[in-house]
């Protein structure tokens, strides 16, 4: 009996075994590639993913199809991705959380944000705003950090959950500010945003995408932007550089992933795809339109980058002691 | 059937006992915090022991009152609709869409005592196609025809 | 007046050919779609949702509305017809609607659900396009400490759910308040409940348990005897509602609709409550309480009509402000986006034409599922008539897919097949699942809610009753505490005596 199990389990690993030849790098793309978006479909990722498909999709003529796996802050669907056949028919869009944060925030882990993957490109990047409610007393930065050190531990603010760039972002730029304030975790960003319109948390941080709608709306006022420079919709704004705060930037970024052992043809045709795509005004365009600005970096920059938030995002959780077992 | 005790009830308090035991245990390893600060365990722990508890209630209630005894377990449905369901969970990815499903609607038909080979047969190739018809050329689900075991990607 | 200009623009847009056309293919698809067992409407949208990306934003999101009835319909219809809810609303829906189809009323089933859900969705409508802006200022007063009573009042009507035992109901309310705690901690990020098992990082999926509670126990239990079960397919009476039946369904759709409108404004988790709470309400003062668990129709009527207004208003925090109150408008929101759209508050005043035409398709769209699916009653009952040995190995393939395709993870169908053991066992042993469901529902969000709220009042337990609504609300919940074992108490009165 045991020997017929074996000759059949032997018969079916030769049998996975025979169909994949090497992928031919020559005609690739030659079937659908699929995109993984580690997150649940109609959130923000999910919209700049399925642009992104759409643009490749037109230039290479094979489609390329969003498939949604979210979960556990987006490592399982990075984990997915990183053990799949490294043939570039597999890929994933990359988010901080799932490449500098996750590492350090999950102990159980089955890929490194480094090592596991081979970038194909950034895609967007963009600061987050401090945002406070449109009612609220604080109208400067400035102000709202006196009273906080004012009066130790009784702001609230809100994030989209616990160990997210928002929530790591922010207690760093407090740190950087030298106070303190009681973090009110929600489920996602819309129940947070809810919270924060219903007046429960006293400041959240959120991307351009959802924080402008709101100040067009006047229903939150923008204290300071967490970037390098200035963001044109919002001249008035001071960075929280101008504002005195070092090394407090934060930001969130989307790029596109291939498994590490992608052969380099492969990850040359998929880079120019990449390349081709964000180049093009109609997609830069229908992105704007989603609230993304196209933002292109060359391959070692991003992978400074991607270093230095990877350090910066290990050092507070380490001293937050937030290790997920 | 008749019983002196309400074997529906013992049973059932058992299983929530049980069940309320197994959740508290559970709970061992996660910090309580007080009722004014709630640590991730204390609603938990709560629950559990209310569930203990309820159980404990159902199970002396059937011990007081009489009742009958839970009627005939159909143990073959149970086997097979649970094995064809596991099947198609263990085969969807290396056998691929189609075949995992055809083979799971088969093996689910063998539960039904009317069951009869050019029945089941043709209601697997209905679904197969119907599935293939819907799923993939319809809504263009990103599922594999065929797995690696059988030859696709 | 402002609000018949802005009708009128509304109308004009929704009711061009082009918008109309969009509206019937949504109500179309998401009917045949969502009426396949263990595809509910987020799995039902997420899957149609790139047919949208080629219209303009105004018709897809007219063709995404009309997904969203037609999907929420088609599970009323699956929930009816084979007992197989998709999603917590129809979960109620199954409990007499299944019952009356098994009686050979699965018509009138239908057809009250039809009828009373367009009355509600068209009263729901109006109430949308008169006051949204401030509905939605109200719902943004509802804190933590309001939702916390909310869900403590919606987990003690649930006990009205089961028909049998008090007590057993409770144990199986618990027992789903512990299953929906599974997954990490959002306030600490710690495991509990997961069994080391990555996968359940999340904690269990709804759907696989409801497919495994319901769907796969239950055809377990039919197998057990096949003969009985044909039985019930072949008395099929007559399609249309009874003069009485009529009569008796009038109240019951309009304490629905008020009861729906105004939960479904709460963008926490309102709308999920509005079918129990008013399946408890219809239960508590109907003429005929035994009737309920064993095909009342009021238990059909009121629930459904709750549940589609609420469907209706939950739309007031999107259209308002932008922010979606559940995982369908999460997806609306998605495709607007993709559209070169950001929902925020300024839709009303930027993209009026979006704003007042969907309100005016919403109209449209549910006039639509009325007259679509009257004549399709007579084809799903016929559906009854297949004999059962042929229907349940379709039935199990479109549970696997829809399991599946939800997160496209075969762990969810272990779980699935999982509660499908668990379930049959405590069908066998008399205990209910309806208030399982109901309690894997709420259980997460009692707790977030209850440690939100004593997080922001620093550890004060008294907000709960200081905050005028959570105070009212924890009334009604003692009231409805007194209601509902009041009757075992004097039930277990009568049996001591019997001794």
């Amino acid at each position: 009996m045991f020997r017929f199990i074996a000759s059949v389990a032997c018969a079916l690993s030769l049998l996975a075994a025979l169909p994949h030849p090497p992928a031919a790098a020559q005609n690739f793309p030659s079937r659908a590639v699929t995109v993984i978006v580690p997150f649940a479909a109609g959130g923000p990722t999910d919209a700049a993913g399925r642009i992104i498909a759409r643009a490749m999709q037109s230039l290479s003529g094979e489609p390329f199809v969003v498939e949604n796996v979210a979960g556990a802050g987006s490592t399982i669907g990075a984990a997915k991705v990183a053990h799949t056949q490294p043939d570039g028919y597999t890929l994933l869009l990359a988010t901080s959380s799932a490449m500098v944060v996750a590492p350090h925030l999950y102990a159980k882990i089955t890929y490194d944000g480094f090592r596991s993957f081979a970038p194909i490109g950034l895609i967007t990047e963009a600061p987050f705003i401090l945002l406070v409610p449109a009612n609220s007393r604080f109208d400067s930065y400035d102000a709202l950090v006196a009273y906080a050190r004012a009066h130790p531990g009784q702001l609230n603010y809100g994030t989209p959950g616990l160990g997210t760039v928002q929530h790591l972002g922010l207690e760093r730029l407090l740190e950087a500010s030298g106070v303190k304030a009681a973090h009110v975790p929600y489920k996602g960003t819309a129940p947070s945003l809810i919270g924060f319109l219903g007046g429960e948390v006293d400041f959240i941080v959120e991307t351009p995408n959802a924080a402008m709608p709101l100040i067009k709306g006047d229903r939150a006022r923008a204290l300071a932007v967490t970037g390098p420079a200035r963001l044109p919709a919002l001249p008035d704004v001071p960075t929280v550089a101008d504002l005195g705060v070092k090394g407090a930037d934060m930001r969130s970024w989307f790029a596109l992933m291939a498994p590490r052992d992608t052969p380099a043809p492969v990850l040359a045709t998929l880079r120019s795809l990449l390349e081709r795509s964000l180049a093009d005004p109609a997609n830069v365009k229908a992105l704007r339109e989603a609230g993304f600005e196209v933002a292109t970096m060359d391959l070692p920059s991003l992978h400074k980058m991607m270093e230095q938030e990877y350090g910066q995002f290990g050092q507070i959780i380490k001293a937050q002691n937030l290790v997920i077992r | 059937m008749k019983t002196i005790i309400n074997s529906r009830d013992v049973l059932s308090g058992l299983l929530f006992i049980a069940l309320g035991l197994l959740f508290g245990w559970q709970t061992q390893d996660l910090p309580m915090g007080t009722a004014v600060r709630m640590g991730p365990g204390y609603f938990p722990l709560v629950l559990s022991g209310l569930l203990g508890l309820l159980g404990l209630i159902i199970l002396i209630n059937g011990l007081r009152f009489p009742g009958e005894m839970p009627s005939g377990i159909a143990w073959r449905a149970v086997l097979i609709i649970t094995g064809a369901v596991v099947f198609f969970g263990f085969g969807v990815r290396p056998l691929g869409f189609l075949p995992a499903l055809g083979i799971s609607v088969f093996v689910s038909a063998l539960a039904s005592r009317l069951f009869t080979f050019r029945t089941a047969l043709l209601n697997t190739a209905v679904m197969v196609v119907f599935a293939w018809a819907v799923f993939i050329k319809g809504l263009g689900l990103p599922l594999p025809l065929l797995g690696p075991w059988l030859g696709g990607y | 007046m402002d609000l018949l200009d802005n009708l009128a623009l509304g109308f004009s847009v929704a009711l061009s050919l082009q918008n109309v056309f969009y509206c019937f293919v949504g109500a179309l698809l998401g009917t045949l779609i969502g009426v396949l067992p263990g595809l509910g409407p987020v799995a039902t949208i997420a899957m149609l949702l790139p047919l949208t990306f080629g219209l303009p934003p105004v018709s897809a999101l007219i063709m995404l509305a009309g997904i969203y009835y037609g999907a929420q319909y088609g599970g009323s219809t699956t929930a009816i017809l084979i007992n197989l809810p998709g999603e917590s609303s129809s979960v109620v829906t199954a409990i007499d609607g299944h019952q009356m189809a098994r009686k050979g009323r699965a018509g009138a089933a239908l057809a009250t659900a039809a009828l009373g859900s367009f009355f509600a969705g068209s009263v729901a409508t109006l109430l949308l396009a008169l006051f949204a802006p401030p509905l939605a200022n109200l719902a943004l007063q509802f804190g933590p400490p309001e939702y916390f009573s909310l869900m403590v009042l919606g987990l003690i009507a649930s006990v009205t759910l089961a028909s049998g035992s008090v007590v057993k109901a409770i144990a199986m309310i618990v027992l789903g308040l512990i299953l929906g705690l599974s997954g990490q901690d959002i306030y600490t990020g710690t495991p509990r409940f997961t069994f080391d098992m990555q996968e359940l990082s999340d904690g269990f999926d709804f759907v696989a348990l409801a497919m495994g509670m319901f769907g796969i126990s239950e055809i377990i239990r039919n197998l057990e005897d096949e003969h009985q079960r044909s039985l019930v397919a072949a008395k099929v009476k007559s399609l249309m509602l009874t003069k009485e039946e009529f009569k008796r369904i009038i109240a019951p759709v309009l304490r629905g609709t008020v009861i729906g409108s105004f939960l479904g404004i709460l963008p926490g988790g309102g709308a999920m409550l509005s079918s129990f709470a008013s399946y408890s309400i219809e239960k508590k003062i109907s003429k005929y309480p035994r009737e309920f668990g064993r095909g009342a129709i009021e238990g059909v009527a009121g629930p459904e009509s709750a549940n589609n207004a609420g469907a209706q208003t939950s739309f007031i925090p999107m259209l308002t402000l932008g922010i979606p109150s559940n995982p369908v408008m999460a997806l609306m929101i998605g495709a607007l986006i993709i559209q070169g759209i950001t929902p925020g508050p300024n839709v009303v005043t930027e993209k009026p034409d979006l704003f007042w035409g969907v309100i005016a398709s919403m109209w449209v769209g549910n006039f639509m599922l009325v007259l679509l699916n009257l004549p399709l009653i007579g084809m799903w009952v016929r559906l009854l008539t297949v004999p059962y040995h042929v229907m349940f190995p379709a039935i199990i393939a479109f549970c696997c897919i829809g399991v599946y395709s939800v997160n496209n993870n075969t762990f969810d169908v272990y779980t699935m097949a999982l509660f499908g053991l668990l379930g049959y066992a405590l069908v066998k042993l008399d205990c209910e699942p309806a208030p399982l469901l109901l309690g894997f529902v709420i259980g997460p969000m009692l707790e977030e809610y209850l440690r939100r709220a004593m997080l922001i009042s620093r550890g004060d337990p008294t907000v709960f009753v200081t905050r005028p609504i959570s105070a009212v609300l924890l009334l009604l919940a003692l009231a409805a505490l007194v209601v509902v074992l009041l009757p075992s108490v004097q039930k277990g009165r009568e049996e001591a005596f019997k001794e």
